[in-house]
């Protein structure tokens, strides 16, 4: 009977993926629906990134597919998803507002010179906008990635250990959004997020499900409530 | 439609920018040729001098500048994973070939030009086209080869987009381009350069006309391959 209301974003079987000859995912099999906020845990090399890699398709897979059945095609995923990484994905020799600017263009026709300025403002670079991206620490490049993803309102979002360089404050922004699943004062909803992250307790704090990956594979879903934070420890030691 | 010339327009400003500005390489490569056409000048000895060994400095030079920026521009996407954010907006890759090629090839036949200029300055001498200058051969010399430059550059351009994105995934990315760049490249590189010689040994434009196409069917083998594969080869 709620079948009828499950609406699949994604679904994934027996997805592999290797490098130099070493499968680093296989076998991975799963779906994810409206209103899914998982975490991915595991040990380091377990194949966390790489499977949110093959998801949104920055992989090719080796085997098995990937289907958005959530999505009219790939170009409408993509028009609706971000990937928020630990790799800053911007052109270094460009300033801050150009890079933001040239993502925003590549995805939505109109100008957006008012709304990058929110998003700058917001994640505290208004001030380093006209500054080349190669003069920028860790953080402020988190930032920045961070900034282009409240520009673009993605329905979806892909997290792959996100809060790497943050200081407190921009840990404690990031935190803010995932919680309130978007920022609804700019009438941004996050559908739906997937979060590689090792502090495990922020993990679970953030997401519903929980996905223990190891060698690889998919070796547990637990939902949130069914398990505790010692429970969860001690899984993952 | 509008997105589509809007990603283009987008993509184009953001590449020349890229090329004109900061590290500027542009002004890189062409500070290379002018150096490249003064060690040949001034050193090598008159008599060893010809018309034919002078284009073959200008093509070189070209050939070399080329691969600069391709480097250049194959480098700012890998440095930062930049390519990613692009792949992940959905953008299409053959209109990705198409804009990054349109960059190239604009910023590269402006240093076709500028070379061109430089080299006539530095060659224009009496000894190598028997008794003639390049002015003396009048203004149709100069077409020529800016004809047989353009066209080897759209060529060059858009095989070193499709090399560049081969080679982008490999951790020997910058020896991979060369590996891949140079031998490919070279059918279009003598085609032209035999182009330019036969012209200034007074060959006349008929004879000619083959070399030209044979550039221009190497250009679109290029064209085909790019918007054909880079789409494949740009995932991971």
């Amino acid at each position: 009977m709620p079948e009828k209301n499950i609406n699949r974003l994604i679904c994934f079987s027996n997805l592999g993926k290797q490098f130099d000859y070493r499968w680093a995912v296989r076998k991975a099999q799963g779906e994810i629906i409206e209103n899914d906020y998982l975490a991915l845990l595991g040990p380091n090399g377990a194949g966390k990134s790489t499977l949110l890699h093959l998801l949104t398709r920055l992989y090719k897979a080796h085997e098995g597919e990937v289907s958005y059945p959530g999505f009219k095609n790939l170009r409408d995923f993509y028009s609706k998803m971000d990937l928020l990484s630990h790799h800053s994905m911007f052109y270094p020799r460009l300033s801050a507002f150009e890079n933001i600017d040239f993502f925003n263009r590549l995805r939505f026709e109109k100008e957006a010179k008012e709304s990058i300025d929110y998003a700058l403002e917001f994640t505290g670079l208004q001030q380093a906008k006209r500054k080349k991206a190669d003069g920028f620490s860790r953080g402020m490049l988190q930032r920045l990635t961070l900034a282009r993803m409240i520009l673009i309102k993605p329905e979806m979002v892909f997290l792959d250990e996100p809060f790497t360089g943050l200081d407190l404050s921009g840990q404690k922004m990031l935190i803010q959004i995932l919680q309130k699943r978007g920022m609804p004062e700019i009438s941004w909803k996050i559908k739906s997020f997937i979060l590689v992250d090792h502090d495990f307790k922020r993990a679970h704090e953030l997401s519903e499900q929980l996905w223990i990956v190891t060698k690889g594979s998919l070796a547990q879903k637990i939902e949130k409530k069914k398990i505790s934070l010692k429970e969860l420890e001690k899984k993952l030691s | 439609m509008k997105l589509v010339s809007n990603v283009f327009f987008n993509i184009l400003k953001k590449e020349l920018h890229l090329l004109f500005s900061g590290s500027g390489f542009f002004w890189l490569s062409l500070i290379f040729s002018i150096g490249l056409f003064m060690l040949f000048r001034f050193t090598l000895p008159p008599e060893h001098m010809s018309g034919e060994t002078a284009v073959s400095i200008l093509w070189a030079a070209h050939l070399i500048s080329c691969l600069f920026c391709l480097l250049a521009a194959q480098e700012w996407e890998w440095e930062w994973f930049a390519y990613r954010a692009v792949r992940l907006s959905g953008t299409q890759g053959h209109l990705v070939f198409v804009s990054k090629s349109t960059a190239s090839f604009i910023a590269l036949v402006l240093l076709w030009l500028l070379e061109l200029i430089i080299w006539f300055i530095f060659f224009n001498s009496t000894f190598m086209f028997a008794g003639d200058t390049f002015i003396d051969k009048g203004i149709n010399i100069i077409n020529m080869f800016i004809l047989a430059g353009s066209l080897t550059t759209i060529g060059i351009t858009f095989l070193g987009q499709l090399a560049a994105i081969l080679a982008l995934h490999s951790r020997f990315r910058h020896i991979l381009l060369l590996i891949l760049f140079f031998p490919l490249s070279l059918p279009v590189l003598i085609a032209g350069s035999s182009f330019c010689r036969n012209i200034i040994n007074g060959g006349m434009w008929q004879d000619s006309k083959g070399i030209l196409n044979l550039i221009i069917a190497f250009l679109f083998i290029y064209l085909a391959a790019g918007i054909a594969l880079y789409d494949y080869l740009w995932e991971e």
